[in-house]
């Protein structure tokens, strides 16, 4: 079998890339909303047509696809996920709603309290009782037990969850639960907090396990759909889903574990972005996505990117571990706006794609970053996504003119510039905030830029932030859809331990982590096969008090860890914190929280072929001038370069700005871009 | 001169950011429990033009924490007028000099630009212990504040960059947790420099003038927002007042009086008319005064980036001597929610009159639950202090459209209630509730939340535990608005059930508790907003079927008769409102849940019904 494909659903295009080894094929289709799998189909047949085969015909020939999918986010944001309910400890059934007490806004009294995906009348506490050393205080009262699951039988509830306290130490009363469910309501899905997240917090726990009862059952009962009708029509390979965790898993897996693919989309992004980094020399990268309504970033640091350990998703706390995607605010539709108070301010609130910024000419009558990328020359009208859609100039400089400019007393020009500016600003930030506020220095990363609108500003950011190189990716606006290609199976476990260094327990330590590779390996046999298997192994540590932990890498080669390993680890823990914090207590003693395990199970590599170097010379591809607005030159005539017609080895020497078919590349005066053997684009940044 | 509005929002939003990353360094790295779980401090970025110092940006933290430093960095300045260097780092707790209370420990670097002082960034928290007689500084019986805790002036714990030892060590001597105070003074000192090092970057790229201007713009931005929401207030004088039940020295209903005068676009706060300081810790400092008031304020204008541009167009009168403006001998210990407390409850009282549909509970109500003993589980008996945060974490009260939620108000949330499997690691208690109970959500047309209920024992410790509870709001609950019922009140039960049970409704100091004998904290929701019998129908049901509501109560309190089959009967609904209308118009009423709390504490009778 010959060919692959990578689809990644979005929230306006559905992005494939197709392989046959040889002659990759990029595309996008529309989203149809409500139901993925049109879109997939779709995106089937358009690789199809491209290859000159019939939609059977490309299927029996397809090893692979792998699918990023909106599915969870989707039942996350609109609330539409199954009757849920949950059992938990008597006295405790409103950890949950109490969310420790925290709110998204200090001073807003009216602020309503989020959607209750779990309603009060379907969470149960049950008389049972474990204390922190997995000793039972209290039996499990089963015959309570029964009589609350009889109760959601009666009301028609879909999914359970189960969050016990203490269970990450002593699950053995939420396997009894689950044992007992598998007799009175055989056909409902039932979720344990000792399975999906064995780790200590009631709140961050139960907040997840609830997460991954509501939205399970549907993304299962969607990839079977579409499983069934890839299969009928023809599909002999695998299909794998993308995982939050950068890692891809079969639908079997997949359709239990909804909570692990909140960040399957994005997660394709930074998969790719590590793999395309690597080949072009670079291990520490920050990725920077702009998309139509938000702007993603992810520190990548030695070839790994970060792992999250505070992330919401549509106000409920996800603590799973995944790949750390700091998102704010600021798209390509972002709206400008002039407050009560004469300041001029850029969203939240966005246009979105529909009806979107005022030069889509789709009745969108605010400006937006588009907007004001238009009227500085940055997006050619003509030539935006590919030409697909014919940019209203006109409409752009009045929307500013209207709500900006006027009300400011400034120039069109002027307001644009301030728009961008405020932009560029926060997206700065946001570069700094994985970076900077974590003790990351960004002078020794290199920015990849990606998205629609990704690198349009991405020399302004490294200008910001000291970053010294820039990389853009031909591939660049369905890199998401690539990284499914690229990336292995993966299975991330953790699971809390807390022992004190002083009178810590090594063969307990080499247990816990035995058992998690084990549990892991197991689901890794059921999803595929692999090539190879690496094992990665991380203990969260922190100063006994402390409630944040760090992340620390466990070097060991066997199973089993040495006296040796963990003095290591804990060595590595110090630097580590004194990195982050600008202090640490070498000799101090230090407790270990958690163990972590990512087990990964390695795919067949997609090998690109280096190209060879053509001259340096990039007149072939110069295609005209514009009028462009560089801060340090003001409106400066700009050549334009058609990014299809550049040769690996090509020169290009800013100010320019290069035409990819669906991406934009500005590069700032004295900046210097050069298209690697790998087609990558590389722009050292002079500062 | 004026820097360009492009370049100030850039800046605004940089120290925002900035604050934010001080707030972080600290909460990360702090060692104890009060900041890193329940984040009990907070850190903000102030500004010092050679006239005034202002505040202008601060993090989500607790905002009655960051308002009074503002007064503590002016109190610094003061002090150390000319004698400040590059590298010093000033310490101050005492409530006199611009604090709140003891155990809130301030610390303030300033940062030079062409050699003048130009930038403060500053944090503050609530360390575990700060000496005096009671472990963990909190000691109702004080009469003065000796009697709380040691009384740090400013005092320079580094000085050009060289940390003062016998600084250090006097601070260390001075505490019960040397140990823990060192760790957190790491803590604050490392945020503290975080925001220097963003501050010179700053700086570094755009120069001293600009963002000098920039920041003098963003402060007048505030003023002019704010001016502008005034002004849509319609002018005249306006009353609130809120009493305490007791100052625990036989003292009782202490009384805050405000008259709120709004004239064009300008704000006058005259707290005159309050009560006198008492020798006790109820009172409360200027500082702490303040603070309630503009956190009422920036809760009626909750999307204003909150600096000292808010302030400039609020005059406030306090009287010296009063219990809103205390001076020494007395004690303020409690004051930042016990007279706070009524502070922020007689401000919304008066803002009610002129903005009824933005007002709520703003405040938390006293419910402090302190253990100390020796932990049995180690075999070294080590001494341990828990602050249980789960004994006063319900206070969130309805408003116009909206139920009270979650737990405290929005304007404490960003104080963390302790993880329940946490506390009982780090300490010998065995937790068997900690939730919402039935009736006990304020009725109104938008009701408040629930109250919380805990139930805890002593789980291993080596003897006994020793319990403290300092409890307000029994007599004087958190008020309802626009006809919404008050809250239910809090409470406190030692050996709950048992012959010698030990009910607590003012304080009760070192009571010794067994392993096997319950502690019980009620912690009352805040107050509901509009007349409960203009509730949505389906809502009370839908409480009913939640159990937030029960039957009882959804007929007793919003006159919603539900039957057998738990649906909705609508003719004797409609009856029992009417029925319920016309009795309400002649004589008061108490909520169902307000009932049951009286009895259980003893103010009513058991037979009332």
């Amino acid at each position: 079998m010959s060919y692959r494909l990578g689809i990644d659903v979005g929230g306006t295009f559905t992005d494939f890339v197709a392989t046959d080894g040889d002659h990759p094929f990029k595309g996008k289709v529309p989203t149809v909303r409500g139901d993925e799998s049109v879109s997939v189909l779709q995106a089937v047949d358009a690789a199809a047509a491209h290859y000159g085969l019939t939609r059977p015909d490309l299927l029996a020939d397809m090893e692979l696809i792998v699918l990023g999918t909106t599915v969870v986010t989707n039942t996350m944001l609109e609330y539409n996920g199954c009757k849920t309910g949950l059992i938990t400890t008597e006295g405790f059934r409103d950890v949950i709603e109490l969310r420790r007490g925290y709110r998204e806004s200090l001073f807003d009294l009216s602020l309503p309290a989020p959607h209750p995906i779990v309603p009060r009348r379907f969470r149960v506490g049950v008389p049972e009782r474990i204390d922190e050393n997995g000793l039972i205080v209290k039996a499990l009262d089963e015959e309570a037990v029964r009589q609350t699951l009889r109760e959601f039988g009666e009301a028609g509830v879909e999914a359970i969850a189960v969050m016990l306290l203490f269970s990450f130490v002593n699950p053995e009363h939420e396997r009894r639960v689950k044992e007992i469910a598998a007799e009175e309501l055989p056909d409902v899905f039932v979720t344990l907090s000792s399975d999906v997240l064995p780790q200590i917090r009631e709140f961050e726990r139960v907040s997840t396990t609830v997460v991954n009862a509501y939205t399970s059952p549907q993304l299962k009962e969607y990839l079977n759909k579409l499983e069934g009708s890839l299969r009928d029509a023809g599909l002999a390979g695998s299909l794998l889903i993308m995982q939050s965790n950068g890692g891809v898993m079969d639908v079997a897996y997949s359709g239990d574990h909804g909570v692990d693919a909140v960040l399957s989309g994005p997660a394709g992004g930074v998969v790719a972005a590590t793999r395309l980094g690597e080949q072009s020399g670079y291990r520490n990268v920050i990725t920077a996505d702009m998309g139509g309504t938000s702007y993603d970033v992810c520190l990548i640091h030695d070839g790994r990117p970060e792992v999250a350990t505070d992330q919401w998703l549509s106000r409920y706390r996800i603590a799973v571990p995944l790949i750390d995607v700091h998102t704010i605010g600021s798209g390509g539709g972002s709206v400008a706006w002039v407050d009560s108070a004469g300041a001029l301010r850029v969203g939240p609130e966005s246009a979105g794609a529909f009806p979107g910024p005022a030069c889509y000419g789709r009745g969108g009558e605010r400006p937006t970053i588009t907007d004001a990328n238009v009227v500085l020359g940055y997006i050619e009208p003509s030539f935006f996504v590919g030409g697909a859609i014919e940019l209203d100039v006109e409409a752009a400089r009045s929307a500013i003119e209207e709500h900006v400019a006027k009300p400011l007393g400034m120039s069109i020009e002027e307001a644009a510039v301030g728009i961008s500016r405020i932009a560029n600003h926060a997206m700065s930030d946001a570069l700094r905030f994985v970076s900077v506020s974590r003790g990351r220095d960004p002078r020794d990363y290199a920015l990849m830029a990606f998205g629609g609108g990704g690198a349009i500003s991405a020399g302004v950011q490294a200008l910001d932030v000291g970053i010294k190189t820039i990389l853009v990716p031909k591939n660049a606006s369905v890199l998401s859809a690539q990284g499914g290609l690229m990336a292995d199976f993966k299975v991330s476990r953790i699971r809390t331990v807390l022992q004190n260094s002083e009178k810590l327990e090594l063969d307990l330590l080499s247990d816990v982590l035995v058992g998690m590779q084990d549990e892991a390996e197991g689901l890794l046999d059921k999803a595929g096969s692999t090539l190879g298997v690496q094992v990665d192994r991380f203990l969260d540590i922190r100063y006994p008090g402390q409630v944040q932990e760090v992340i620390v890498p466990l070097k060991s080669r066997t199973r089993r860890i040495t006296k040796v390993n963990l003095s290591r680890a804990i060595r590595d823990f110090h630097d580590l914190h004194h990195q982050l914090y600008k202090f640490s207590r070498p000799g101090e003693p230090v407790e270990i929280v958690s163990a972590r395990l990512e087990l990964t199970g390695e795919r067949e590599p997609v090998v690109r072929k280096a190209l060879p170097f053509d001259g340096e010379s990039s007149d072939a591809a110069l295609v005209g001038e514009r009028t462009v607005y560089f801060e340090s030159l003001g409106f400066n005539d700009t050549r334009v370069y058609d990014g299809s017609k550049l040769k690996p080895g090509n020169l290009i020497l800013g100010p320019a700005v290069i035409h990819e078919p669906d991406t934009t590349i500005v590069v700032l005066p004295n900046q210097e871009a050069v298209l690697d053997q790998f087609e990558t684009y590389v722009i050292e940044v002079v500062e | 001169m004026a820097a360009d509005p492009v370049t100030t929002e850039i800046i605004r939003n940089y120290m925002e950011t900035v604050a934010a990353e001080v707030v972080q360094t600290m909460v990360r790295t702090a060692v104890q429990p009060i900041f890193n779980e329940a984040h009990d401090c907070s850190g903000g970025l102030f500004y010092y033009n050679n006239d005034e110092v202002s505040l202008i940006a601060r993090a989500d933290a607790v905002p009655n924490q960051v308002f009074p430093s503002l007064q503590s960095v002016e109190e610094c300045l003061r002090f150390f007028a000319g004698d400040l260097s590059e590298g010093d780092v000033i310490i101050v707790s005492d409530p006199y000099y611009g604090g709140s209370h003891i155990p809130d420990y301030t610390v303030v670097k300033p940062v030079f630009f062409d050699g003048e002082p130009l930038f403060f960034p500053a944090v503050r928290g609530h360390v575990l212990d700060a000496g005096g007689p009671v472990a963990s500084s909190m000691n109702p019986n004080a009469t003065e504040i000796w009697q709380e805790g040691f009384r740090f002036a400013p005092l320079k714990l580094y000085e050009k960059g060289h940390l003062r030892r016998e600084v250090w060590s006097l601070m260390l001597s001075n505490t019960r947790m040397p140990k823990m105070m060192e760790g957190d003074f790491g803590a604050m000192i490392g945020g503290c420099a975080v925001g220097e090092t963003r501050l010179r970057e700053l700086v570094g790229k755009y120069g001293v003038e600009t963002v000098r201007d920039s920041v003098e713009d963003l402060l007048d931005y505030t003023e002019r927002r704010f001016r502008d929401i005034v002004r849509e207030w319609p002018d005249g004088v306006y009353h609130g007042e809120s009493s305490l039940d007791t100052d625990y020295q036989g003292n009782e209903n202490i009384t805050v009086r405000v008259t709120v005068e709004i004239d064009g676009d300008r704000i006058r706060a005259d707290f005159s008319g309050s009560d006198l300081q008492t020798p006790s810790v109820i009172n409360s400092t200027r500082a702490n005064t303040l603070s309630y008031l503009y956190s009422g304020l920036s809760a009626l204008a909750p999307d204003l980036p909150i600096n000292s541009g808010v302030y400039r167009s609020v005059e406030s009168v306090t009287v010296p001597g009063s219990v809103v403006h205390s001076l020494p001998p007395v004690g303020a210990g409690l004051a930042t929610t016990a007279i706070g407390a009524d502070v922020g409850e007689a401000v919304m009282a008066a803002f009610e009159q002129f903005a009824p549909r933005s007002v709520a509970t703003t405040v938390i109500d006293l419910a402090d639950l302190w253990s100390v003993g020796k932990d049995g589980r180690s075999g070294e008996d080590e001494d341990f202090i828990q602050f249980d945060y789960h004994a006063s974490p319900c206070s969130a009260g309805g408003t116009y459209g909206v139920d009270g939620w979650g737990a405290w108000t929005p304007i404490f949330s960003a104080l963390q209630i302790n993880s329940i499997e946490m506390s009982e690691i780090q300490y010998p208690c065995l937790y068997w509730q900690a939730e919402y109970t039935t009736d006990t959500a304020a009725p109104g047309q938008w009701r408040g939340s629930p109250a919380y209920m805990l139930r805890r024992q002593p789980y291993k410790a080596s003897g006994s535990t020793f319990h403290t509870g300092i409890v307000q709001a029994t007599i004087n609950p958190l008020r309802g608005f626009q006809g919404g019922s008050p809250g239910v009140g809090n409470y406190m039960v030692f050996r709950d059930g048992a012959d010698d049970e030990l009910m607590i409704s003012s304080a009760e100091m070192q009571i010794a508790v067994e392993e096997g004998e319950m502690v019980v904290a009620q912690s009352g929701g805040g107050g509901g907003w509009g007349d409960p019998l203009d509730r949505d129908v389906d809502m009370v049901l839908s409480d009913v079927v939640d159990g937030y509501v029960s039957v009882d109560g959804a007929r007793h309190d919003y006159g919603v008769v539900i039957d057998d089959s738990q649906d909705v009967d609508v003719a004797a609904t409609l009856e029992e409102r009417e029925k319920l209308k016309i009795q309400r118009a002649d004589q008061p009423w108490t909520s169902l849940g307000r009932q049951q709390t009286l009895k259980r504490i003893g103010l009513l009778p058991e037979t009332v019904e």
